[in-house]
């Protein structure tokens, strides 16, 4: 589907939209946990500075999943979010994966704040060499003063970028 | 795979341009719409003077969060009427992808129902061309296709019929051939032997005569009609079954120095011979087939005229050339000399050139002629020779 509706936008549409896509995942073990990072590329050039002035908490979802031996030994979903305070005129940024927010006064350090995806998963030593796999989402909102819900997806033209990355847990680094 | 050759016919075109118009429209229709949206969101994005609101100054806390909401909603809406124009953007470009191979898959379909009993009924005319008249179409498909295919399996059943018609009217002609040359070839042999007996007869009655004096002239006179009877059986019984050629491989040249052996001392026959090549043939058609020709030749020369054999290798081929000098034969005739029962002699059953061109067919070769007239003419033997 994604497919066949990048080949219409390129041959009917002259929608830019968004083209996000993750650089390869990186992580490294310690004290049985595995911290997970990587960043967004392309993903909130367009159209995104409306809705971050929205004054609505606009989430970003991806999901982490990981494989060993052929089945999946965790699954968890984190969330970055971003609201804008009007009043103040400032952006206060949520990090789920690392537990953290920020207060930023430019778009520019929003998109960034946004496009970096970090979390730490606890691991198992016997689970050995695993394959963890990140996907990301954009979910549909209800703006509160006129009372519409939007899907950001299309945003992202309906597409949800992935990566991927192997990992031997029993070395620590 | 059979190599497919399409060339759209009057209906096709209409039906290539409606959708090319069809297609043109939403195109230009998807274009201008495009424009449309490219321009409110230029004016959108020009819109920022709601937040000139912000700068307003001494507001109380309730017209504060009355700015803020306003702020807010209108914020959402940009961000709304951003998203909806993207959204359209992106479905009609769908839409419109859909359209086109939709109305595509939709041409290619009613082209391929009309194409293909158009290409039932060329297959099907080329049968008739072949002669196979027996071909008849089901008679399926829209009005138009099945009252054309109706039409073509009236024309075959015809045409079958005719041929049928025919074929017997061939064999009767054929037959009434045959009767005719049989009767007047019997009635020849038979008129000299009737008169010899009657003179038997005559010398019998008359007590006079001396009946001994003229028996040795009867007895030859029925004796060589008897023996034109019997070689006139033997030309009908040999022309009728042709056995399976029985081949074997030999020298073609020694072959003729043995046939023409006999004609050399009355007949001036020259030869010609590359030696040094043999051929795979039926010995016995093969001497059949120089008997024949040679002893047309014979009949077409004056006595003394000579008579030219040759044998040359063309590439892997033996080219005998029988070749006489005598009165040539008619343009009108050269088409008909290979046909049986066609003979410009007095005498004769016209089967020895036809004979000629069986024998030659049924060992995998050919024979030509060729002929001008005061000069004489020419019978071309080519038969493929054997590396053995």
């Amino acid at each position: 589907m994604a497919g066949i509706m990048s080949l219409s936008l390129f041959l009917f549409s002259s929608y830019t939209g968004n083209d996000p896509s993750m650089r390869t995942l990186s992580g490294s073990v310690s004290n049985n946990y595995l911290q997970l990072s990587t960043v967004f590329d392309y993903a909130f050039d367009n159209d995104f500075t409306e809705v971050f002035k929205s004054g609505k908490q606009i989430p970003l979802y991806y999901r982490v999943e990981v494989r060993s031996a052929g089945g999946i030994v965790f699954q968890k979903t984190y969330y970055n979010s971003v609201s804008y305070d009007n009043m103040k005129g400032s952006y206060k940024v949520y990090q789920s994966g690392i537990g953290q927010s920020f207060e930023l006064g430019s778009h520019n350090a929003v998109i960034a704040a946004m496009s970096s995806l970090a979390c730490s998963i606890p691991i198992e030593r016997k689970w050995g060499t695993a394959t963890v796999a990140l996907e990301a989402w954009l979910p549909t909102v209800e703006f509160p003063q006129i009372k519409r819900k939007v899907d950001l997806m299309v945003l992202w033209k309906y597409r949800r970028p992935t990566t991927k990355g192997t990992f031997n847990l029993r070395l620590s680094t | 795979m059979k190599k497919i050759s399409f060339r759209p016919g009057f209906r096709s075109f209409i039906l290539i341009i409606y959708v090319l118009i069809t297609v043109s429209g939403l195109i230009l229709l998807n274009s201008f719409s495009q424009a449309k949206q490219r321009q409110i969101r230029t004016i959108l994005d020009e819109q920022n003077s709601i937040d000139r609101l912000r700068e307003i100054k001494h507001l109380s806390a309730a017209d504060s969060l009355l700015v803020n909401d306003a702020i807010s909603a209108y914020n959402q809406s940009k961000s709304i009427v951003n998203v909806t124009l993207g959204e359209a953007s992106m479905y009609s470009a769908l839409i419109l992808l859909g359209i086109i191979v939709g109305s595509s898959c939709l041409f290619i379909f009613l082209l391929s129902h009309i194409s293909k009993p158009l290409r039932e009924l060329k297959n099907a005319t080329d049968q008739i061309r072949k002669g196979n008249f027996a071909v008849h179409l089901p008679e399926t498909g829209i009005h138009e296709m099945k009252m054309l295919k109706n039409s073509f399996n009236m024309m075959s059943h015809e045409l079958e019929a005719i041929q049928k018609k025919l074929l017997v009217a061939e064999k009767e002609m054929i037959w009434k051939d045959l009767s005719r040359i049989l009767a007047h070839e019997i009635k020849n042999p038979l008129t000299p032997i009737q008169l010899a007996i009657q003179r038997i007869e005559e010398r019998l009655t008359d007590e006079d005569s001396d009946l001994r004096s003229l028996l040795p002239q009867t007895i030859d006179i029925i004796s060589q009609e008897i023996e034109n009877l019997r070689l006139l059986a033997q030309d009908f019984s040999g022309f009728a079954k042709i056995a399976q050629p029985q081949q074997s491989i030999f020298n073609p040249a020694d072959a003729i120095r043995e046939i023409c052996k006999s004609y050399m001392d009355n007949y001036h026959i020259r030869l010609e011979m590359r030696p040094d090549m043999n051929i795979r043939f039926d010995r016995t058609h093969f001497y059949q087939i120089i008997t024949n020709i040679v002893q047309n030749a014979i009949d077409a020369s004056a006595p003394d005229a000579p008579i030219d054999i040759t044998l040359v290798k063309d590439k892997r081929f033996a080219v005998i050339s029988i070749k006489d000098y005598g009165a040539g034969i008619e343009a009108e005739d050269m088409t008909r000399i290979f046909e049986p029962y066609f003979s410009k002699k007095s005498k004769g059953t016209g089967l020895g050139l036809a004979l000629v061109k069986r024998l030659t067919e049924v060992n995998s070769s050919i024979v030509r002629a060729k002929s001008k007239i005061g000069e004489g003419s020419t019978f071309i033997l080519i038969i493929e020779g054997s590396s053995e």
